[in-house]
């Protein structure tokens, strides 16, 4: 797997990567209480900065009107 | 935590083809993106013909158009409040803020999101942890907290690096003096003229901020954090170092920063913008060391996508490697150097305010300043500086300020300027961006 400059990802980028997957996941539940779904999108946003310093994903995720 | 100079060591000191790649694969996505959610964006594209899947890296930017800030008016105008110009939906927002329109101007009203501002919030993180913030200070902010979004995100760096904020809010200087000294801050946030103005106050009650605890001043929100003698006042008045910092309500945030290493320009911050340096009248790009307009295309805001804005700003861009502190980032000496639209034309002489303020810094007697153009005869236009004497400076004013006379006119053509003295106190003080050009003038010659 590749980052946006070319270089292949050290596992701890990967890793990055599936923490962020595994909050949208959480996200897309059923029946979050309030209190959660704003902490869940609080560190998602923060996750997705790290992503993005890290020219790991280009794409935003729209879709968690984040 | 590894104990790096650099916020970002990956990108910060990434070879500059890997960074173009970087940069090449992130304009694709927002390009595209843009495109796809922004109507005013898609007009610009539509426009000019650009197939967002047809940009494939850094080489095609030239392909897309300029955005100005007309354009952008103009869609606010026609769609009230915010333009056609949000790539996402309102709700999304989660502040609102506008422009300070100093110059008379409707404000640009701008609106950002959760992602937008921790976003906005880690650009300043560079500028911050470069500049040698860290954890363990205490960071005093001279700012108001309000619609101007000025220091909002430096102040959520700090958190976000777990340096100790201490606001000030709508407090009179006196009292920002008295807790800037009482809490032992060891960074001061604030423009560069309020920096001096927090000086002078602190002599007249008698703290001593060269032996305090202040031992680095962050500047942002005008040209002058970059001009050296300015800066050397500053430093000599806090006995601490000064770095700069430059951004805009179009961005958000700050696009470049000074390092520790005070290279005598700003690092721009490569991963986040591309920054263009252009031939004003021809649009045409102009290389390293040659002074052009700022454009900036950024990647970060999710609300607004910024793709080739023309800022008006004056630079001359030059290779990161100019700094010792091992950034590939591109620099720009001398930070912003003025506005394309702030050259003053006096009798077919070129003035440029902070050329100006240049030669009068270099002269320690004057402590405020004001340029004031009019006409004389109802024909001639004139130019002149009007000037207060720093307390303790009295003796020997005159011969400087003769020598100063001096100064500006054979910096100018020998366009004569007048150099007036004026008692202390009697011209105006800035907070937030200063304007210290008063034009009188019946006819404004402009650019
Ligand atoms: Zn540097």
């Amino acid at each position: 797997m590749k980052d946006l400059a070319g270089r292949e990802m050290t596992s701890t980028e990967k890793r990055l990567l599936k923490a962020f997957d595994g909050l949208e996941k959480l996200l897309a539940e059923p029946d979050l209480a309030p209190c959660v779904v704003a902490n869940l999108k609080e560190a998602a946003a923060a996750l997705q900065v790290a992503i993005l310093d890290l020219g790991l994903r280009a794409e935003r995720p729209d879709e968690l009107h984040l | 935590m590894s104990d790096s100079p650099y916020w970002n060591p990956k990108t910060e000191t990434m070879p500059r083809e890997d960074l173009r790649r970087l940069q090449g694969k992130k304009l694709r996505a927002m390009v595209a993106r843009a495109h796809a959610k922004s109507p005013f964006h898609r007009r610009l594209l539509d426009g000019a013909g650009v197939k967002p899947e047809r940009i494939r890296g850094l080489d095609d930017l030239k392909r897309l158009p300029f955005t100005t800030r007309e354009a952008w008016m103009e869609c606010q105008g026609q769609v009230p409040m915010f333009g056609d110009m949000l790539a996402q939906p309102v709700d999304d927002a989660v502040r609102y803020h506008m422009t300070s329109g100093t110059t008379g101007r409707r404000p640009l009203r701008v609106l950002d999101s959760r992602l937008d501002w921790k976003w906005i919030a880690e650009c300043w993180c560079y500028g911050f942890h470069g500049f040698g913030v860290r954890p363990h200070d205490r960071v005093f902010f001279a700012f108001s907290y309000a619609t101007f979004i000025g220091f909002w995100g430096a102040h959520y760096a700090c958190e976000k690096m777990g340096a100790m904020v201490l606001p000030s809010g709508n407090m009179t200087t006196p009292n920002r003096v008295r807790v800037i000294e009482e809490m032992g801050a060891t960074v001061v946030c604030a423009t560069p003229t309020y920096a001096l103005r927090m000086a002078q106050e602190a002599r007249e009650l008698g703290v001593d901020l060269v032996n305090g605890s202040v031992q680095r001043l962050i500047v942002s929100g005008e040209p002058a954090g970059s001009i050296p003698a300015t800066k050397k006042m500053i430093e000599a008045q806090w006995g601490a170092k000064v770095g700069d910092t430059a951004g805009m309500t179009e961005l958000g945030t700050i696009m470049m920063f000074e390092c520790a290493h005070q290279p005598g320009g700003a690092h721009v911050i490569e991963d986040h913008f591309v920054e263009e340096v252009i031939d004003p009248a021809t649009g045409k790009e102009v290389g390293y060391g040659e002074q052009g307009e700022r454009v900036v295309t950024s990647f970060g805001r999710g609300m607004i996508p910024v793709i080739r804005y023309r800022t008006r700003d004056l630079v001359v861009k030059v290779p990161g490697s100019r700094c010792r502190c091992g950034r590939t980032f591109d620099l720009y000496e001398g930070g912003i150097l003025g506005r394309v639209d702030d050259m003053l034309l006096v009798r077919g002489t070129n003035v440029y305010p902070r050329a100006v303020e240049a030669i009068v810094r270099e002269y320690p007697v004057v402590d405020e300043f004001q340029i004031r153009l009019w006409t004389e005869e109802g024909i001639r236009d004139e130019i002149g500086v009007r000037y207060e004497v720093r307390s303790g400076h009295e003796a020997g004013a005159e011969q400087a300020v003769a020598a100063l006379q001096k100064d500006l006119v054979r910096n100018h053509e020998g366009l004569n300027f007048h150099v007036e003295r004026v008692p202390t106190g009697t011209l105006p003080r800035f907070e937030l961006k200063a304007n210290r050009v008063k034009d009188d003038r019946i006819v404004k010659g402009g650019a």
